[in-house]
C-alpha cells in the first residue's frame, strides 16, 4: 500500500519504465492518470461505446507489452494516444462490415494546421489556447467535415494515410485529395486573412 | 510529469469536450493540451464516469497476468486449433523441449553408430524406430508423467478428444523425423519407412490398453517386447524378417484388433473407454 502511495506521485516516463520491468501496480496507476481523457478522445472519433472501451483495454495490454519500445522522446500521454489510434484501427479493420461504426465524429471534429507538432510546446500552447478566436480557428471551421476529419486523423492524430483510409473508411486516394486539398484551403485563408 | 504551463483549459471547455458538446475547434485545443498537462488529466478523470474505465481495467490485468501463450500455442492457434486445445496439447511430455533433444540423441545414435563401425545400420535402427512414437504417445497423458492430469480430469474437456489430440501431434512431429533420420541410416531404403507398420499397431494397442493399465506401462511392455524381438532376429542372422514376409501379417493383425477393440470401447452411449 505504501509502495502504491509513493508510485502515484512518480513522472509517467518512470512509471512506464517501470511497468516495461513488469510491475502491473505502475501500469494501474498510468491507467489512472490517462484512460480517462484517452476514453474521451476516442469516443470522439468512434461512436460505439463498446469498441472504445475494447480499444482502452487493447492499448494498455499493447503499453504492458511494448513499454520497453518507449525511448523517453516526448511526452507518455502523447505515445500512448499514438499506441490507441492504432488499435482504433486494428480494431476497426477486424470489426464485421456489417457493423456501423461512425467513425470520427465528422461533425465535430477538430483539427490543427499542420503546425503544432514542429512548434516548441510553450509557442504551441500559445497558439492552440487562442485557436478557437484566431485565424486559424476560423480557417479550419470553414474546412468541410470530411476534410476536417482527414486533417485531424493524419496531422493531429498522426496516423498515415492507409491507417486514416481504415479508420475513416474512405480509399487512401480520397484521403491523400482530402488532405491536399485541406491544406490548400487553410493556406489560402490564412494568407488572405494575414494580408 | 508533464508540462506545467500557466494556462489550462477552463471547467466550462473540459466539461464541454468530455460531453461532446464542443466545438470542433475548442476541441482540438483542449486535446492536445490534454494530452500534456497532469493537472487537466486529473480534471477529466473527475468528469468521466468510472464504470466503463474500471470495465476496461479489469480486462487489462486479466490479459496482462495471463501467461504469455508459448510459441508452439500461437503457432498451433495458426492451424486453427482453439486456444483451451493449444494449451492442453502443449502441455505433453513429447512436447517439451527434452524430449525432442532425447529423441535427437538417439537417432543420431541410431545414423552414427553404423556408419562409425562400417555395419549395416537397419538392426539398431529397427531397435529404436517404432519405438519413438510409442513412447511419445505413452509418454503424454496419465497420471505419472502429465502435469495437468489433474486439470484434464475434472475439466469438462473430453479425455478421449484429449488423448487423440496429443497423440496426433506426437506422431505429427516424431514420424517424419524418424522417417527422415532412417534414409541417412545406411540401409535398404524401404526400412525407413518399414518400421511404421508396426508402431502404428503398437501406437493403437497403447490407446486401448491404457483404459486398463496405465499408458507408461503399457508403453515399457510393448518396448521390452520389441526389443527381444529385435535381438531374437538378430541372432537369427537377419534383422529384417522383423520388418518382412509374415512379420507385416502380425502387425495388420494388432493394429486391426486393437483400432476394432479401441472403437468398440469409445462407441455407443456410455464408452466403457476412459483413463485409469
Amino acid at each position: 500500500m505504501q509502495e502504491r502511495r509513493d508510485l502515484t506521485t512518480r513522472p509517467d516516463a518512470e512509471l512506464l519504465a517501470l511497468v516495461a520491468e513488469g510491475d502491473t501496480s505502475a501500469l494501474s496507476v498510468l491507467y489512472d492518470r490517462h484512460a480517462p481523457w484517452i476514453s474521451v478522445r476516442l469516443r470522439r472519433r468512434c461512436n460505439d461505446p463498446e469498441l472504445v472501451t475494447e480499444v482502452l483495454q487493447d492499448t494498455f495490454v499493447a503499453a504492458w507489452r511494448g513499454a520497453g519500445g518507449f525511448r523517453g522522446e516526448g511526452e507518455v500521454g502523447g505515445w500512448l494516444w499514438g499506441v490507441a489510434m492504432r488499435r482504433l484501427v486494428s480494431r476497426l479493420r477486424r470489426a464485421p462490415q456489417g457493423r456501423e461504426v461512425l467513425v470520427a465524429d465528422v461533425a465535430g471534429a477538430a483539427t490543427g494546421a499542420g503546425i503544432p507538432a514542429r512548434v516548441e510546446s510553450s509557442v504551441e500552447e500559445r497558439v492552440l489556447a487562442g485557436v478557437e478566436y484566431g485565424e486559424l480557428g476560423v480557417a479550419m471551421a470553414r474546412l468541410s467535415p470530411e476534410m476536417r476529419a482527414v486533417v485531424q486523423a493524419t496531422v493531429l492524430d498522426g496516423l498515415t494515410t492507409r491507417e486514416a483510409s481504415a479508420l475513416l473508411g474512405v480509399p487512401r486516394a480520397t484521403v491523400k485529395t482530402r488532405l491536399l486539398r485541406a491544406k490548400a484551403q487553410l493556406r489560402k485563408d490564412l494568407v488572405e486573412g494575414w494580408a | 510529469m508533464s508540462t506545467t504551463s500557466a494556462w489550462h483549459v477552463d471547467d466550462d471547455a473540459l466539461r464541454a469536450w468530455v460531453d461532446g458538446t464542443a466545438g470542433p475547434v475548442v476541441s482540438i485545443s483542449v486535446e492536445q493540451h490534454v494530452a500534456r498537462c497532469a493537472r487537466c488529466q486529473g480534471a477529466v478523470a473527475t468528469l468521466v464516469p468510472p464504470e466503463p474505465l474500471a470495465g476496461a481495467w479489469a480486462g487489462t490485468l486479466a490479459v496482462v497476468e495471463t501467461p504469455h501463450p508459448s510459441l508452439l500455442e500461437r503457432s498451433l492457434g495458426r492451424f486453427g486449433v482453439s486456444t483451451a486445445d493449444a494449451m492442453v496439447l502443449s502441455a505433453a511430455t513429447a512436447l517439451r523441449a527434452a524430449w525432442l533433444v532425447g529423441t535427437i540423441v538417439v537417432l543420431g545414435f541410431a545414423v552414427a553408430a553404423p556408419l562409425l563401425t562400417g555395419s549395416d545400420g537397419e538392426q539398431l535402427f529397427l531397435a529404436v524406430a517404432p519405438l519413438i512414437p510409442v513412447a511419445g504417445v505413452a509418454l503424454s497423458y496419465g497420471p505419472g508423467v502429465d502435469p495437468s492430469y489433474e486439470a484434464v480430469l475434472v475439466s469438462p474437456y473430453a479425455m478421449l478428444r484429449l488423448v487423440l489430440l496429443r497423440t496426433a501431434l506426437v506422431l505429427s512431429t516424431s514420424v517424419p523425423l524418424v522417417v527422415v533420420t532412417g534414409l541417412l541410416v545406411p540401409m535398404p531404403t524401404f526400412v525407413a519407412v518399414a518400421w511404421l507398420l508396426p508402431a502404428a499397431g503398437f501406437v493403437a494397442v497403447v490407446l486401448t490398453a491404457s483404459s486398463w493399465f496405465e499408458p507408461e506401462q503399457v508403453g515399457t511392455a510393448l518396448a521390452l517386447g520389441w526389443l527381444a524381438a529385435v535381438a531374437w532376429a538378430a541372432r537369427g542372422g537377419d534383422p529384417l524378417v522383423l520388418v518382412t514376409g509374415p512379420a507385416v501379417a502380425v502387425y495388420l493383425t494388432v493394429l486391426v484388433t486393437a483400432a476394432v477393440a479401441f472403437a468398440v470401447r469409445v462407441s455407443g452411449r456410455t464408452p466403457s473407454w476412459r483413463l485409469r
